[in-house]
């Protein structure tokens, strides 16, 4: 077996840092016993334990199996995702739990390996820009068979419905589904997927066309139509001027706004000197173009003017949109934006700040948290476990927590691209693109550079179906990695 | 093919991008900002909770107790846990429904009560005193979500000096911003020396740290205690007060309204201040301070208003003496000057004429006096307004260096000028130098613009006595182990522009005053203790004339020097004179000899007493 014992090592030393913490963060100093099953400790480290007999029975299959298997899997969770919306119980305004008597079951942790899982079996099977008809219904249920023996079938060109709606479409069942459940945050962990789509060859515009509309949308949210139109105005020119020679430059471009967009996050500049700051980047970039002639030169006009003519009516679509919005989504989207304050949201990311923030450099030492001992910070177990690491640990502890992840991350991109097969390296870019999600999410909450969404901390956070999703994620790849090189 | 594997870099760099953000936005907080987030956990998660410290006792001179503390008790709820039957609860305290919930719709009142926290302990009933909680002490344990901090509130065993003493009140928003010692359950002086010496009797509060959760519970003491101080007792004061001269001046003057201030001339020591009316200064205590308080203000009697420091009235006849004094000592008389009693100058009772100069003091004769301080003012030239200006200025820097027309200093708050007149007051009155001798006589006899406090009385007294200098005023002898020095006051010891050879004379006057025939407070003699003292009647304009007596026994080597003052009683000689002979005799005898004298001294009443 060739076994990547960084990803494993990496893994164990997550999971053991997870189970320190939320000892710490359900500390009860009169029942101090760690594996007391009656504390979160105790039950975590059992679901430790399970989930290392869960990955060395995962490591005793051959991957063929899984590939084989992932069309049942993919349905077998999409029924139990339908399901639970009407079984669940009603917890913290989510129906995503099943109640299995000892302990609860999360189906949303298992739909993302299984929607990973399916997606790469299927975008494996493609053989790139080579047309085959297709004619009939008949076609395709040969096809399916012939699939899941594991023989490359489909070979279609990337404007066709099967490479590029098919795989849209595994993504957007599961993630239909549990918003079904009202679980936004597990929903929106499929949008990292798109790290995929645009690592396989999903067409650059539409990558680069849909981020502008996210920012459109915030910027005509946030601050005002105005400013909306003129970031619109000049990052189409820019873009589509770029775009024939060097997508690069648009690239650059687009990521300066986010780059000041991120920087007042981590700083906490406030609102109005920010939007100075944008409306002279903006203006910057519009004299650059006019004074360049090379970049008036290179200007599609047509295009141009086409774009802008969308965008704007994009942008007026946006903010007549919104006024049709009933108050309490108003609401949340301004909470969401900054705008308004909600009281007991910004109370928990209010303490979370404090918390890590006064650890300090070096934490104020383990199990002394006063902030954690006091559980002033909500759900510091689960979806808030950073937060004490941050305050017992201090800059030494996250810094260590956040790199292990990084090396993780990039450890798991590494080796996605040296995979032979297709498959692994889609399932690898998968693996990869949801911890990253995850970790962006979940700590950029707690250090408010995020909304608030909750999703747990990957290994980390306190939670049998969470640890048990992940453990299977990671381990799935692990396995495909160890047999790379008996394809060939 | 190529194209698309080039975005794997892309990817790369936008993870790497977020990691260095993350990184960055960590170091921010928990390096570059660490101080304003330790600062913003430590006001959530600490709390600092105060030991109050005991205040300081008060003491007379002999080491007899004046003020002491003694426990109360405040009732507080947790309003989470409390669980009772409304009406029975509010039986056990005495108050009804609609109290009970005004005092919860308060302590829920986060404008009123900072900090509320329904699972924290809110005071409902403050201060209650032991002898009521102790009956209620068991059922009121019954009750969940009740529970009881100890505190301590004033005690005045012999409910004597209320104005000296001064009471103590719950702090204002005002205090609360000008000093940082003090928190909102604090109580402070609010008056006398309870006030002045506030900084002395505080002491200083002990803090102890805990560690609260998101509710406001306490989970355990903060860094091991190492932050918490102990409280400090305040520092005792002894005072200069005899207390059973005090009780015996305060018994003489009960239905009367005034003062007497007793000093002890060789070192300014006040032996005993007596404000009349008074009040038991146990009303103004715990939770029943607001009730009385408000009782005594509008009482039309002014119950509250130290007269001895601040009631400013004509002196009257006592003046004689130290007009005497200024006119020997610039020598425009001697012992044997004589006026005749011409009452068309000036109203006098009827008594022998001519008078010679400490004959006039004995008997107090006006024109005398009319004719002597005019002598004074324009050295025996007629209308010669210059001269008469520049005599005026002599006198009045006479008249100041006898502590007359500024505060004297004493250890209280709000002390009185009183006015010594001036030329540039008459200027004010009539008009530049459209005013002379027959304008301003008044003066002469203590009247008119003249005005002085009853402790500017008894230190005229004193002053006599000692010669020609006085000692400041003040009450404290001692603050905790160490006693108060005056050694470098330079305004403690004061003298006179008088010679100290012009006294004898002026003794001698006063002495008659009690024990010639004809002297005008020949009833108040007293057989044991040779008594120098001087009459005065102070002109009211809206009733009785105030009566007035100065004296000092004994008078060789003088132990007491003192100023009685009654409103609306009269001529001096009837009531102020007999107080004042009962006062020395109490202080240098113990024992009243005069018992008839006593008892008709303390059923004279002016106002109905309850």
């Amino acid at each position: 077996m060739n076994v990547d014992w960084v990803i494993v090592g990496i893994y164990l030393t997550l999971c053991l840092i997870g189970v320190l913490n939320i000892y710490a963060a359900d500390f009860n100093p009169t029942h101090s016993d760690f594996f007391d099953i009656g504390h979160r400790s105790g039950k975590q480290a059992m679901w430790i334990g399970a989930s290392l007999i869960i990955a060395l029975g995962i490591m005793s299959f051959d991957s063929k199996f899984f590939r084989a298997m992932s069309p049942i899997i993919y349905a077998g969770i999409s029924v139990l995702l339908f399901v639970v919306i009407f079984i669940a119980r009603d917890v913290k305004g989510a129906k995503a739990w099943i109640d299995l008597g000892p302990f609860k079951l999360q189906p949303a942790e298992f739909a993302k390996f299984a929607t990973a899982l399916f997606l790469s079996a299927y975008l494996g099977n493609i053989i790139n820009n080579k047309k085959v008809e297709v004619s009939s219904i008949g076609d395709i249920g040969k096809d399916w068979s012939r699939f899941i023996k594991g023989k490359k079938v489909f070979s279609i060109s990337d404007t066709d419905v099967y490479g590029q709606v098919f795989p849209m479409a595994i993504i957007l069942l599961p993630m239909l589904l549990i918003l079904g459940q009202d679980d936004t945050g597990s929903a929106l962990v499929f949008s990292s997927f798109f790290f995929v789509f645009y690592r396989e060859g999903v067409i650059g515009r539409v990558f680069i066309v849909g981020l502008l509309a996210i920012i459109l949308s915030i910027l005509t949210l946030m601050y005002d139509k105005h400013v909306a139109f003129s970031a619109l105005g000049v990052l189409t020119v820019l873009i589509y001027s770029n775009f024939i020679k060097s997508a690069n430059m648009a690239l650059a471009n687009v990521g300066c706004v986010l780059v000041f967009l991120v920087l007042m996050g981590i700083f906490d500049w406030s609102t109005s000197f920010n939007t100075y700051v944008l409306c002279g980047w903006i203006s910057i970039n519009l004299m650059v173009v006019v004074i360049v002639p090379e970049l008036w030169k290179r200007i599609e006009r047509g295009v141009v003017i086409g774009g802008l003519v969308l965008a704007l009516g994009y942008v007026g679509i946006i903010e007549k949109a919104y006024t049709l919005l009933q108050p309490h989504q108003k609401e949340r989207i301004e909470i969401i934006l900054g705008k308004k304050y909600d009281k007991t949201v910004s109370f928990q990311t209010d303490q979370a700040l404090n918390a890590i923030g006064s650890g300090g450099f070096s934490g104020k030492g383990y199990l002394e948290g006063t902030h954690t001992k006091g559980k002033w910070v909500p759900e510091q177990s689960t979806d808030y476990i950073f937060c004490t690491v941050g305050e017992e640990w201090g800059f030494l502890g996250t810094f260590i927590v956040v790199s292990l992840f990084g090396i993780l991350i990039f450890r798991l991109v590494q080796k996605a691209e040296i995979q032979r097969s297709k498959m692994s390296r889609v399932y690898g870019y998968s693996v990869a693109s949801i911890l990253f999600f995850h970790l962006l999410v979940n700590i950029g909450m707690t250090l408010q550079i995020m909304p608030v969404i909750g999703i747990p901390l990957p290994f980390m956070s306190y939670g049998g179906s969470s640890l048990f999703g992940f453990t299977v994620l990671l381990f799935m790849f692990v396995k495909f990695d160890s047999q790379r090189l008996d394809i060939l | 093919m190529a194209k698309l594997e080039s975005r794997k870099y892309h990817i790369a760099l936008l993870f790497g991008f977020f990691f260095i953000v993350y990184i960055a936005r960590l170091f921010y907080v928990q390096v570059v900002a660490k101080d304003y987030f330790t600062d913003r956990a430590k006001t959530d998660a600490v709390d600092k909770i105060v030991e109050f410290p005991v205040r300081g006792n008060i003491y007379d001179r002999n080491g007899r107790v004046l003020v002491q503390n003694e426990i109360a008790y405040d009732v507080m709820i947790t309003m989470r846990a409390f669980k009772a039957d409304t009406i029975k609860f509010c039986e056990l305290l005495g108050i009804d429904t609609s109290e009970f919930n005004i005092r919860v719709s308060d302590i829920k009142n986060i404008r009123l009560n900072r900090g509320y926290s329904s699972r924290v302990p809110q005071v409902f009933e403050s201060l209650m005193k032991s002898e009521d909680f102790g009956g209620i002490k068991e059922r009121l344990f019954n009750y969940k979500g009740v529970s009881v901090k100890k505190r301590t509130v004033r005690n005045y065993p012999r409910s004597i000096a209320a104005h000296v003493l001064g009471y103590v009140s719950k702090v204002s928003p005002r205090d609360l911003r000008r000093d940082n010692f003090y928190i909102a359950q604090d109580y402070k002086g609010g008056s006398g020396l309870e006030q002045f010496y506030e900084n002395e009797l505080r002491g200083s509060k002990g803090w102890k740290y805990y560690l609260k959760n998101r509710h406001g519970k306490h989970i355990s003491s903060y860094l091991e205690g190492a932050l918490d101080t102990l409280p400090k007792p305040g520092k005792d004061l002894q005072t200069t007060l005899d207390i059973d001269l005090q009780e015996y001046g305060e018994k003489l003057m009960i239905g009367k309204i005034g003062a007497i201030v007793a000093i002890e001339p060789t070192s300014g020591e006040v032996l005993a201040m007596i404000n009349a009316p008074t009040y038991d200064p146990n009303l103004l205590v715990g939770g029943e301070y607001g009730e009385n308080y408000q009782r005594l203000a509008k009482d039309g009697k002014k119950m509250l208003f130290p007269r001895a420091i601040q009631s400013r009235q004509p002196p009257g006849s006592i003046v004689k003496t130290m007009q005497s004094l200024i006119a020997l000592d610039i020598g425009v008389a001697n012992e044997f000057t004589t006026y005749s009693c011409n009452k068309k100058l000036v109203g006098c009772h009827n008594h022998k004429s001519p008078l010679n100069l400490p004959q006039a003091i004995q008997h107090s004769c006006n024109p005398y006096y009319y004719h002597l301080v005019n002598k004074i003012f324009s050295k025996g030239k007629k209308s010669n307004m210059p001269l008469f200006r520049k005599g005026m200025d002599e006198w009045e820097k006479y008249v100041r260096s006898f502590g007359f027309g500024d505060p004297l200093g004493i250890d209280l708050y709000g002390e009185k000028d009183g006015n010594v007149p001036d030329k540039r007051e008459y200027d004010n009155i009539y008009g530049k130098n459209h005013w002379n001798w027959k304008t301003i006589y008044s003066i002469a006899i203590g009247q008119g613009e003249f005005s002085v406090t009853p402790i500017q009385m008894a230190n005229l007294a004193a002053s006599i006595s000692n010669k020609g200098h006085y000692f400041k005023p003040h009450l404290v002898s001692s603050i905790g182990e160490n006693k108060v020095s005056f050694e470098m006051d330079t305004t403690y010891r004061k003298v006179t522009l008088v010679d100290s050879s012009n006294f004898e004379i002026i003794h001698n006057g006063m002495q008659w005053v009690l024990e010639e025939i004809g002297g005008t407070a020949i009833m108040s003699r007293l057989d044991s203790v040779t008594i120098c003292g001087k009459t005065g009647t102070s002109q009211n304009p809206h009733g009785d004339d105030h009566s007035v007596f100065m004296a000092f026994a004994p008078r060789k080597n003088p132990k007491i020097a003192l100023a009685v003052f009654v409103e609306n009683a009269g001529g001096g000689g009837g009531t102020a004179a007999p107080i004042a002979s009962l006062m020395i005799e109490k202080y240098l005898k113990k024992n009243i000899s005069r018992k008839i004298l006593e008892r008709e001294m303390v059923e004279k009443v002016f106002y109905d007493v309850e």
